[in-house]
C-alpha cells in the first residue's frame, strides 16, 4: 500500500517537473470552465427574481385578444371583471416600449394607478410620482446612468400626444439592489402613462387579486366574458389570462430546457477547449512519451505509470476547476459581472448599474468538477496508457 | 516545506475557498427579499426573463406582456436561436400554454 501512494504521489512530482504544460493546462481548464459556472450562476439568480415577481404579483394577469393576438383592453372591462364572483381587486396596468434621449435609449414605461401606491417604499431613492402638474417619473438605475438622470432632474417633452405634451420630473431612482427589471423602468401613474402612449382609455393589462382558492373559477368566468361586448365596441374583444400557476410551471419547464441556447453554444466553446486540454496534457506529447518509456525501462509497471499519470491529471483538474470557480465567483458576486454579465442579460451594460442577480449552487460546482476531471483525464490518462502498453526502447525513441 | 507540499497546500486552499463560498452562498439570505417584494407589489409582479427591455423580445422580459417569442422559427431546426434574446441566452423558457 505504501508503495502505491509513493508512486502516487510521484504525480505530484510530475505537476511541478513540467510548469509549463501544468500551467497551461490548468489555464485551458479555467478558460473553458469560468463561462459555464458563471453563465450558471447567473441563470439560476434570474430564475430566483422571477420566482419572486411570480409569488408577489397579480393572481391573474388579463389581456385583450383579437385575432389570436394580444391587444389592449379597454379600462373600462374591469368593472365586467370586478363583478365576477372571487375577485377582490382589479387594476388597470399600462406596460409601453419608448425610448429616451438623443441615443433612443430603450425604456420600460409602466403606469399605475396612484391608490396603488404606498405611502413609503424602500426600493425607491426619492419619493413615488403623484399626478400634478408636471409628469412624475420614477426612473431605472441603468437608464438613470445612461441619460445623466438624478433626483429633481427635468426631463422636456419625448412624447407627442393630441393634447399636448408637458415636462417630465424624475422624483425617484429605483434602487441598485431592486429586481433586474428595474434597469430600465419609468414608473408612473396610470394618467401619465396614458398621455405618453397618446392612448386613453385602455390598459395593456388588468391585474387581477382573487380571493383564496377562487382563482380558477375566476379565469374560467373571466374567459367566458368579453372585454367590448357585441354592440358596445368597434370590434369585439375577448379576454386571455395568465395565472400565477402558469406562470411559475414555465420555471422547470426552463430548467429542463438545460438553460436553453446557452448549453448549446457552450458545447461549441467546449468543442474547442477539449482539442486545447487535450493538447496540453499530453496527447501525443514526444515529451510524456519518453517520460514513460524511461519509467518502464528502469522498472515501473504499468499501473503504476498509470497511477502516476492518473494523480497528476487529477491534481491539475481540481486545481483547474477550483480556480474556475472562484473566478466565477469573485467576478460576479464582489465585482458584479463587470462586463460578462452584459454578455447574458440583455440591456445590461458592460458596467452594470443592477445588482446582478447571481446564485451558485453546489450543481454548477460539481458540474465543473466532473467536467475538469473529464477533460484531463481524457488526454493525459490515454496518452500514458499507450505509451506504457508500447515498448520502452520505442516510446523513448 | 518541500515543493510538493507546497502544491499539496495550494489545492488544499483552493478547495477550502470553494468549499467557503458554496457555504457562504447556501446561508445567504434570500437576495434582497424585502426590495424584490416590496418592487413586485408596486409593479403588480413585473420582469421573468433575462431580458430589461422590450425591444428584443418582450417574451423574454416577461411573458405576461407577450406570451411567446414573435422570433422564434419553430419549424426552423434551432428556429429558436433567431431571437436575439434567445441565442446564448442563460435563461429560456417556453411560450405560456394556449388557451
Amino acid at each position: 500500500m505504501s508503495g502505491y501512494l509513493g508512486v502516487a504521489a510521484t504525480g505530484l512530482v510530475a505537476v511541478r517537473q513540467y510548469p509549463l504544460r501544468s500551467a497551461a493546462t490548468v489555464g485551458c481548464l479555467v478558460a473553458v470552465l469560468f463561462p459555464l459556472v458563471a453563465g450558471l450562476g447567473l441563470s439560476r439568480g434570474v430564475q430566483e427574481q422571477a420566482r419572486e415577481s411570480a409569488r408577489h404579483g397579480a393572481d391573474l394577469t388579463v389581456t385583450g385578444e383579437q385575432f389570436g393576438r394580444e391587444v389592449p383592453v379597454p379600462v373600462a372591462a374591469a368593472d365586467r371583471i370586478r363583478r365576477v364572483d372571487g375577485v377582490r381587486e382589479v387594476v388597470p396596468r399600462i406596460v409601453a416600449r419608448i425610448a429616451l434621449g438623443k441615443d433612443r435609449e430603450e425604456a420600460v414605461l409602466v403606469g399605475m394607478p396612484v391608490d396603488r401606491f404606498p405611502a413609503e417604499v424602500t426600493c425607491v431613492e426619492g419619493r413615488l410620482p403623484a399626478p400634478g402638474a408636471a409628469n412624475e417619473l420614477v426612473v431605472g438605475t441603468e437608464l438613470a446612468a445612461r441619460l445623466g438622470l438624478r433626483v429633481g432632474s427635468v426631463i422636456p417633452p419625448f412624447y407627442h400626444n393630441d393634447r399636448g405634451e408637458r415636462l417630465s420630473r424624475v422624483v425617484g431612482l429605483f434602487r441598485s439592489d431592486a429586481p433586474l427589471w428595474q434597469a430600465r423602468l419609468i414608473l408612473t401613474p396610470f394618467e401619465t402613462a396614458e398621455a405618453v402612449c397618446n392612448q386613453h382609455g385602455l390598459a395593456t393589462q388588468f391585474l387581477v387579486y382573487c380571493r383564496p382558492g377562487a382563482e380558477a373559477d375566476v379565469k374560467a368566468a373571466v374567459l367566458r366574458g368579453r372585454a367590448t361586448p357585441p354592440g358596445e365596441g368597434d370590434a369585439p374583444v375577448g379576454f386571455r389570462v395568465t395565472s400565477r400557476e402558469e406562470l411559475l410551471d414555465l420555471l422547470p419547464a426552463g430548467l429542463r430546457r438545460r438553460e436553453g441556447v446557452f448549453n448549446l453554444t457552450f458545447l461549441v466553446a467546449l468543442a474547442a477547449g477539449v482539442l486545447a486540454v487535450v493538447v496540453t496534457s499530453g496527447v501525443g506529447s514526444p515529451g510524456r512519451r519518453r517520460e514513460v518509456g524511461i519509467l518502464k525501462a528502469t522498472g515501473w509497471q504499468t499501473d503504476e505509470v498509470l497511477l502516476r499519470g492518473l494523480v497528476e491529471s487529477v491534481f491539475l483538474g481540481l486545481i483547474g476547476a477550483a480556480v474556475a470557480v472562484l473566478l466565477a465567483y469573485a467576478w460576479l458576486r464582489l465585482g458584479n459581472g463587470y462586463w460578462v454579465a452584459g454578455l447574458f442579460l440583455a440591456g445590461v451594460g458592460v458596467r452594470p448599474t443592477v445588482r446582478v442577480p447571481f446564485d451558485l449552487t453546489p450543481g454548477p460546482v460539481l458540474t465543473a468538477f466532473a467536467l475538469a476531471q473529464a477533460l484531463v483525464l481524457v488526454g493525459s490518462v490515454w496518452a500514458t496508457w499507450r505509451a506504457a502498453v508500447a515498448p520502452p526502447r520505442e516510446a523513448m525513441r | 516545506m518541500s515543493a510538493t507540499g507546497v502544491l499539496t497546500s495550494l489545492a488544499g486552499l483552493l478547495l477550502a475557498g470553494v468549499a467557503a463560498v458554496l457555504a457562504a452562498e447556501a446561508r445567504r439570505p434570500p437576495a434582497e427579499a424585502g426590495r424584490a417584494a416590496e418592487f413586485h407589489r408596486l409593479t403588480g409582479g413585473l420582469g421573468f426573463g433575462p431580458a430589461t427591455h422590450l425591444s428584443g423580445c418582450p417574451a423574454a422580459f416577461d411573458p405576461r406582456v407577450c406570451p411567446r417569442c414573435a422570433a422564434d422559427l419553430g419549424s426552423v431546426p434551432g428556429g429558436g436561436g433567431y431571437c436575439p434574446e434567445h441565442a446564448g441566452s442563460v435563461f429560456d423558457y417556453p411560450p405560456l400554454p394556449q388557451p
